[in-house]
């Protein structure tokens, strides 16, 4: 086995990672996704989400309209390699649609877990985890 | 990697086997059998006693862990945890999976689908000591939900909770002329598909709060109240009453002063919260019926062909002709009574309540002594004369002579007799049979 000295350390990874969740995410600098994820950005969660920088920006742009007043607090960051995995904190008030529910005006304050594959210093797959059991109770629809 | 990492990243790989899994391969093959004694320990073996879970309000322990897995498993028996990637670091442990199962028992209330479901599921462990002590994370449950096909359903009461309370905001805003709480619930884009019912109305949630503004100097006092709300995916249809004195222009006509009432639909669709379209039909005509500026086109109420109705139907129970009922009431007939003639629907308890008074009393007579009729009603005061000579409401005869008096109102609608509202002397019946003492 050969050792490409090319390839990202893992504290690398976790930098590029930490500017995407904190370019996005808590500035949400929509116009950074070009730059920060590959043409072929995959966006595993949930199955039908549209692909591409384009897809994902849609995806973004939809769930700040949910909530605008949306924050997102990194609460650590670990990994192995290419794939870095961050625990989040979000809080806001749907003011917007969200997933078929209409605004309720009510505040949401869950945790989240965002897992991101890194390729070719970009990110080039993303899956996400929010506690939506949590969500649906405190927008009072269980 | 570490061999702390390395050591965790076995634990937790066995753990999804061996526990999760239940030894299961992916093809189903090496099943454990539900040993649910067992089971507690064999979790143990796993997971921390103070295990804590963060979508759980307090630590949860393997009794925990076992619960929300016997949960999983009675539903999808078949489930499987298909283990992606572990993406480890030290103490942290990360499960990727995809798990998948047949629905074949009730879950949260829900019956068996039988349906073939595949979720996401994110796990991140913190391992201390060489057993799983934290958890965040698991499905996607809205995904989930929707795969069950029962989110919508769950969804549907709590949406039809948020449009009534826009239907409320609506009407309420529109009783206080309050612009404000209009442009909360309309669209600045709503389409009103019966604007060109008032010209010259701007577009969007502005014409609908002109036209209620409009309405409102029309009509002083004008209060809408909500009489039905019906809630289906997008849309909301209500029915609404309105009552205002019409001290205002209305359509070109001036004030008349009089009280106006009507009657008014309305069906509204909802997009991101707030109504976008609506269709709408109101009682215009009647409202300028009320104010005599258009004919009735109801015909005039023939007021002596209902009382020779009502006179006829009193000279036939004269005669005993019970029958005459069939010909001068409605089979539909509803009798708003009292403790004599309580209330009753159709003709055969009229039929029954006349035979069995004509048996008590056969010499029996009825008077009108004045009969009073308005619109669709005739009032009559009765009087009954006759003597007792059969048992009459569990009284054996006395042979006596009695009488009784009643007021009756009879509601006519195509020439029979539809319904009845009616108030007899009982009292003065009761005392005559001696039950209630005279005087």
């Amino acid at each position: 086995m050969t050792v490409d000295t090319a390839e990202p350390t893992l504290e690398e990874n976790k930098a590029l990672v930490r500017e995407f969740v904190e370019r996005i995410f808590v500035k949400k600098d929509l116009d950074a996704i070009d730059a920060l994820v590959t043409d072929d950005f995959v966006d595993h969660v949930p199955l039908d989400s549209p692909g591409g920088p384009a897809g994902f920006r849609a995806s973004m742009d939809k769930l700040f309209t949910s909530f605008p007043d949306l924050t997102t607090k990194i609460d650590d960051i670990v990994g192995e390699g290419n794939r870095l995995v961050v625990r989040v904190a979000i809080a806001g008030t749907q003011r917007g649609e969200f997933e078929r529910i209409p605004p309720t005006n009510k505040r949401i304050e869950v945790f989240g877990l965002e897992v991101l594959e890194v390729r070719d210093g970009k990110i080039a797959e993303r899956w996400m985890f929010r506690d939506e059991m949590l969500i649906l109770h405190q927008l009072g629809m269980m | 990697m570490t061999a702390e990492t390395d050591r965790n990243k076995q634990m937790v790989q066995t753990y999804v086997r061996e526990v999760v899994n239940r030894g299961t391969n992916e093809d189903g093959t090496g099943r454990h059998p539900d040993n649910v004694d067992g089971m507690l320990e064999l979790f143990s073996k796993y997971v921390a006693p103070d295990a804590y879970d963060f979508a759980a309000p307090e630590a949860i322990g393997p009794q925990g862990a076992v619960d929300t897995l016997k949960v999983m498993w009675a539903a999808f028996p078949n489930s499987y945890f298909a283990l992606d990637q572990l993406p480890a670091e030290r103490d942290l442990i990360m499960i990727q999976a995809v798990i998948s199962g047949t629905n074949t028992g009730p879950l949260m209330g829900f019956p068996a689908t039988g349906k073939d479901l595949s979720v996401h599921a994110l796990q991140l462990f913190r391992v201390v000591d060489g057993k799983l002590a934290q958890h965040w994370g698991g499905i996607s449950m809205i995904s989930f939900l929707q795969q069950m096909g029962v989110y919508d359903q769950i969804l549907a009461p709590r949406i039809a909770e948020i449009y009534t309370a826009m239907v409320h905001r609506y009407i309420d805003g529109v009783n206080d002329d309050d612009p404000a709480a209009l442009r909360e619930v309309f669209a600045v884009d709503f389409n009103d598909h019966n604007n060109a019912q008032v010209s010259g109305l701007p577009l969007g949630v502005e014409g609908v709060v002109t036209a209620h503004h409009m309405l409102n100097q029309s009509f002083s006092d004008l209060t809408f109240a909500i009489d039905e709300i019906l809630v289906e995916g997008d849309q909301v249809a209500i029915r609404v009453h309105a009552n205002g004195v019409h001290t205002g222009d209305f359509y070109g006509f001036p004030p008349t002063g009089k009280p106006i009432s009507w009657t008014a639909h309305r069906i509204l669709r909802v997009k991101d919260g707030m109504f976008v379209e609506a269709w709408n039909e109101f009682d215009q005509v009647g409202i300028l019926q009320q104010m005599g500026v258009v004919p009735s086109f109801a015909p005039p109420p023939n007021l002596e062909a209902n009382k020779a109705l009502v006179r006829r139907l009193y000279e036939e129970e004269n005669k005993h002709n019970v029958d005459i009922v069939d010909e001068l009431m409605s089979p539909d007939f509803v009798m708003h009574g009292d403790a004599l003639n309580p209330y009753q629907k159709g003709l055969e308890p009229i039929k029954q309540g006349a035979r069995m008074t004509q048996e008590a009393f056969p010499d029996l007579v009825v008077d009108i002594e004045d009969i009073v009729a308005a619109g669709d009603k005739v009032m009559v005061r009765l009087r009954w004369t006759g003597t007792h000579t059969g048992a009459f409401m569990g009284f054996p005869p006395s042979g006596k002579k009695m009488t009784w008096t009643a007021i009756a109102t009879n509601r006519i609608e195509n020439g029979k007799i539809v319904e009845r509202w009616f108030n007899s002397d009982v009292f003065g019946l009761l005392q005559q049979f001696g039950i209630i003492p005279a005087g």
